[in-house]
């Protein structure tokens, strides 16, 4: 038997991505046994659409929704991913890699990393991406799924998609729709609040029509329709750290071959995105607008195209940071209403899925009552800080001295915490993480040593063993390392044979 | 670039001395640096009762746990058995095992929340395969089939602390430690870090790295750095604790058994070969006879049982590393062992020292990495032992009166506040209890959520009483066919002894009845 407060009518406003997110879980987890679903969107609105590169934790999502892999690729024109390729971070010229594996095997308790930095005493100059499957494949454009079996080097790498976001809001649409979500097409005018707490009571559409809820969700975008415009949350500003405020997205056509990762190439005042699609290049300039004027973002964007662009260059603003309360009475900012960080490491649809995660692990009753609310908004907060920190720590750690963002960027304040991790690190090589963390050793690692965040010296466990162990070791490593990433299938066949997209859809 | 630390001195006393040698010998192995414990080898008496974590510590020193436990007398402990915290005189187990099996993503005892709605006299050890093989007096090794119940099996043991040093300090003098079988009467400082150190017969000993696990007090760290102790009588009510040892033989369950009383809680471990009883109380509202007069009729002793008591500042150094010196075992803090034992909270700190281990310099930054994961540990470990006081609805005596005056620290209070509105837990990875220890402390302490998670309802609930209802009976079905703990031991007993044999060494004690 139901309980008296359990919620009936669940609105989600907005049908971006983070809107059908939440619908398909919400209609996977409660299915069709509590509260009513329905979603609110508009097609005069439209979506952001950006954010079409992922990390390896999507999988989680796609698997709980039963999602079939191969389906899901060709729907939405998705390509494999291993990692983000950096350019000209560290210092112009740079390259590196952040793999979604780790350097090397741990050795005799102690990373392997350590081992690799008594190699650079020793003269061994490999870069530590040379020690890592999924870097080495990466350059290579290879790309195989990983094999189960924990003793295979197959085994250590995990690997995400780029695809394109609006496909994927669609898919999911369709699999919220057919699990009972009703779907309303309209333009929200009013949103209307109770008298007694402030809760909110409707939204009315242009139509006239009134949609009454126990929970909203609201997934509006960058205004935050119902967070800030109906319930004025606030919103705290990370651009002191963070101070990109621009984004110009154009698309182009594919000449080259599929990589198998994201690149992140730095500018004069931001980076450039490039995200390979089955049919096209997804292709963006993150800049800050003290630095450079949008005639010059849109020129750079286009130059570097490789080839010709598909559609009008878009200007989209934002304003780093996050809402104070992801949740505020009844009402959960998902996605963009929530907050935003530049997808630099292609956090944004992560933290989507952390909030639909969380919020089902928090699920409410109509008494919403305000410790499951206060744990939720510290464990959201503390994930936008994490991701938050890990993005800094990419302007932080850069030797540039070619402009003003870049001296500007090198020379800022940094949080606290991040400046002890990286003091940390630059002593002894410990990558402080905290286990429940969204980025392990491996993550902090690759940017540290892309960015020549060196340890002044290794774990002093090394010099338990031998340099012509150390030696031996690495030569090993590397050896197995570059054997393996040449016997595996190229990117574009691995694609060819398991999802290549129908032509219909180009 | 600085230099390897060249000489670390370990300055003993605290039972948990040897054991750090050890570990520390073995991560240094084949390193130039030269490692000196100082101890005179007088405080290793009692039995130490260890957590499952413990096991992650054996298996670095790569020490045979066959070898250990018989070497040590023994036994299993799946958990503890806690009684009179209520004034319902209700009892419940406090496990290593999983409470349950998650149902669409749920925790277990969502379901079981709901279930008790309607049957108050269900108790979730039903459904724990360890609470139920505890409280059968049975044992089993955890399976290596995945899919069988008893794969996830974890257990402490409880040994006894004399034989268990002496294997740790033989461990560690093979792997090149120099013991020195002498106490240290003082210590010198120079500008922050601890220079040299005094033994009892005047020799000086200097070092470049020292390793404070003196015991109450801290002779390196609190008495020469002058690194300040933060009390937590404010949270904890006991400071002081009695024991008597009996070498009666007692049924040997594979337990601890805690049983709250008039001033304040007992518990009861036992190896193969003895067992130890301890009162811990508060001095102000008892006296010390008053509990030893107690105790000793409680447990039957005979008139010559020597009832030794102790103080315990419940509390934790302000920095558990400063300078070149770490501070480990009750130097480093020190509370009442109730779940949390303080053999397993030294083995969990030096296997942290030995992950970040310094260079002779001992940069602070590395020191203060140690020090804020150090204080985690003891703060979730300091707020698992305030549940049962806060939880407690005792008021029977002065003792609990006094309790009930303790204060509770955010995270504890928002740990409840969460629990008590759907039965939610907040949970750190660095938390050394976890999840399901929890819950089973919360719910086995009656703190009894207003709903359960609104997500019970979706799953259909005649399965889920389906589903229930076969657990339990699987869980009745396993645990019969497991032998009983002292079948299990003399077994295991006489395995060890056959192998001991073949090698050659000396015999080891083993079960009687």
């Amino acid at each position: 038997m139901m309980s008296e407060q359990a919620l009936q009518d669940i609105v989600i406003v907005g049908g971006g991505t983070a809107g059908w997110m939440t619908a398909a879980m919400m209609s996977q987890v409660l299915d069709g046994q509590l509260g009513r679903i329905r979603l609110i969107e508009s097609e005069q609105i439209g979506t952001v659409g950006v954010g079409e590169a992922t990390i390896p934790t999507i999988h989680a999502f796609n698997q709980k929704l039963g999602i079939d892999e191969a389906e899901m690729m060709r729907v939405t024109n998705a390509t494999f991913k291993l990692g983000i390729e950096f350019v000209n971070w560290g210092e112009l010229g740079d390259c590196y890699l952040h793999p979604f594996g780790p350097f090397g095997q741990d050795l005799n308790g102690v990373a392997f990393h350590h081992y690799w930095r008594r190699g650079q005493d020793l003269g061994i100059d490999n870069p530590i991406g040379d020690y890592c499957l999924a870097n080495v494949a990466a350059k290579q454009e290879k790309f195989a799924h990983p094999n189960r079996d924990p003793k295979s080097i197959l085994s250590t790498y995990a690997y995400a998609f780029h695809f394109d976001a609006s496909r994927y809001a669609r898919y999911l649409r369709h699999y919220a729709e057919e699990r009972g979500v009703i779907r309303t097409e309209g333009k929200i005018v009013d949103v209307k609040l109770r008298q007694d707490d402030g809760f909110i009571e409707s939204v009315r559409l242009e139509s006239g029509e009134a949609i009454a809820g126990d929970l909203f969700i609201d997934c509006s975008g960058f205004r935050g329709l119902l967070i800030e415009e109906a319930l004025n949350t606030g919103y705290e500003d990370w651009t002191q750290w963070l101070p990109c405020d621009r984004a110009v997205a154009v698309p182009s056509e594919n000449v080259s071959p599929l990589t198998p990762y994201t690149r992140a190439t730095a500018g004069n005042a931001g980076w450039q995105w490039r995200i390979p699609l089955q049919h096209r290049m997804g292709n963006g300039h993150v800049y800050c607008s003290s630095y450079l004027s949008e005639d010059e973002a849109i020129t750079t964007a286009l130059a570097n195209l490789e080839g010709p662009a598909l559609a009008e260059p878009r200007v989209l603003q934002f304003t780093t940071g996050k809402r104070k309360k992801m949740w505020n009475r009844n009402c959960i900012a998902i996605g963009l209403s929530g907050g935003f960080l530049e997808p630099l490491e292609s956090t944004s649809i992560w933290l989507i899925q952390a909030a639909i995660a969380l919020l089902m692990q928090r699920f409410p009753d109509r008494n919403f009552d305000i410790e499951d609310i206060d744990d939720y908004n510290r464990n959201m907060q503390g994930r936008f800080e994490e991701v938050r920190d890990f993005l800094i720590l990419h302007y932080k750690a850069t030797e540039r001295t070619d402009t003003d963002f870049w001296n500007d960027c090198r020379t800022m304040s940094i949080p606290e915490t991040l400046q002890q991790r990286i003091d940390m690190f630059r002593k002894r090589g410990h990558a402080i993480f905290h286990p429940a963390e969204l980025f392990v050793e491996a993550n902090w690692l690759a940017i540290y040593l892309g960015q020549h965040v060196i340890p002044e010296a290794c774990d002093p466990r090394v010099h338990c063993f031998d340099d012509e162990y150390t030696r031996k070791r690495l030569q090993q490593m590397q050896m197995m390392v570059a054997k393996t990433a040449q016997e595996m299938p190229m990117h574009g066949s691995t694609i060819e044979s398991f999802c290549r997209a129908k032509p219909a859809h180009v | 670039m600085s230099e390897l630390i060249k000489h670390v001195v370990i300055v003993g006393g605290d039972a948990c001395a040897p054991a750090v040698a050890a570990c520390i010998a073995n991560s240094l192995r084949g390193t130039d640096t030269k490692i000196t414990l100082l101890d005179d080898m007088s405080r290793h008496g009692g039995i130490a009762s260890t957590l499952p974590l413990s096991t992650d510590f054996y298996k670095l020193l790569r020490f045979k746990e066959q070898t250990l436990i018989a070497a040590t007398g023994a036994t299993f402990k799946l958990g503890t058995e806690h009684s009179g915290w209520l004034q319902d005189g209700s009892s419940f187990v406090q496990s290593y095992g999983e409470l349950g099996v998650p149902i669409r993503l749920l925790p277990f005892h969502q379901y079981f929340l709901k279930k008790r709605l309607t049957d108050s006299s269900l108790s979730i050890d039903e459904y724990s395969l360890a609470s139920a093989t505890a409280l059968a007096g049975r044992f089993a090794m955890p399976a290596d089939d995945p899919s069988s119940l008893q794969r996830p099996i974890q257990y402490g043991l409880h040994v006894n602390h004399t034989r268990f040093s002496a294997a740790m300090l033989s461990y560690a003098t093979a792997a090149g430690v120099e013991h020195i079988a002498s106490a240290v009467k003082s210590a010198t400082s120079d500008s922050g870090f601890i220079a040299s150190v005094t033994l009892d017969d005047g020799r000086a000993v200097e070092g470049d790295f020292f390793v404070d696990c003196s015991g109450e007090g801290g002779l390196l760290i609190g008495k020469t750095l002058g690194v300040g102790y933060q009390s937590w009588s404010e949270f904890l009510p006991c400071d002081r604790c009695v024991r008597i040892t009996s070498s009666k033989s007692q049924d040997i369950t594979p337990l601890t058994r805690v049983v709250a009383k008039q001033h304040g809680w007992s518990r009861r471990v036992q190896t193969v070969d003895r067992a130890e009883f301890e009162y811990f109380y508060n001095s102000s509202t008892s006296s010390d006879a008053q509990v030893a007069k107690q105790l000793a009729e409680d447990i039957g002793a005979n008139d010559d049982a020597q009832p030794e008591h102790r103080a315990i500042e419940a509390g934790r150094r302000e920095s558990f590393w400063h300078g070149n010196c770490v501070a480990i075992g009750r130097s480093a803090g020190n509370f009442e062992s109730l779940e949390v034992s303080a053999t397993s909270r030294a083995h969990s700190a030096v296997l942290r020292l030995v992950g970040l281990w310094p260079n002779a310099d001992c940069d602070p930054v590395i020191a203060s990495e140690y020090n804020r994961l150090t204080s985690l540990e003891y703060e979730f470990a300091r707020d698992f032992v305030g549940l049962f006081f806060t939880l407690s609805d005792r008021d029977d005596s002065d003792f609990w009166i006094h309790s009930k005056t303790l204060g509770k620290s955010d995270a504890l209070q928002n740990r409840l506040d969460l629990f008590r509105s759907h039965g939610r837990l907040s949970w750190d990875m660095q938390d050394i209890f976890s999840r399901d220890n929890w819950v089973s402390a919360l719910l086995g302490l009656k703190c009894m959520p207003r709903v359960c998670d609104p997500l019970v309802d979706v799953a259909d609930p005649k399965l889920v009483d389906q589903f229930m209802g076969e657990l339990r009976q699987s869980i009745t079905d396993t645990v019969s066919k497991m032998p009983t703990h002292i079948d299990f031991l003399r077994e295991y007993y006489a395995a060890s002894g056959k192998a001991a044999n073949a090698a050659d060494t000396t015999s080891s004690p083993a079960p009687s009845r």
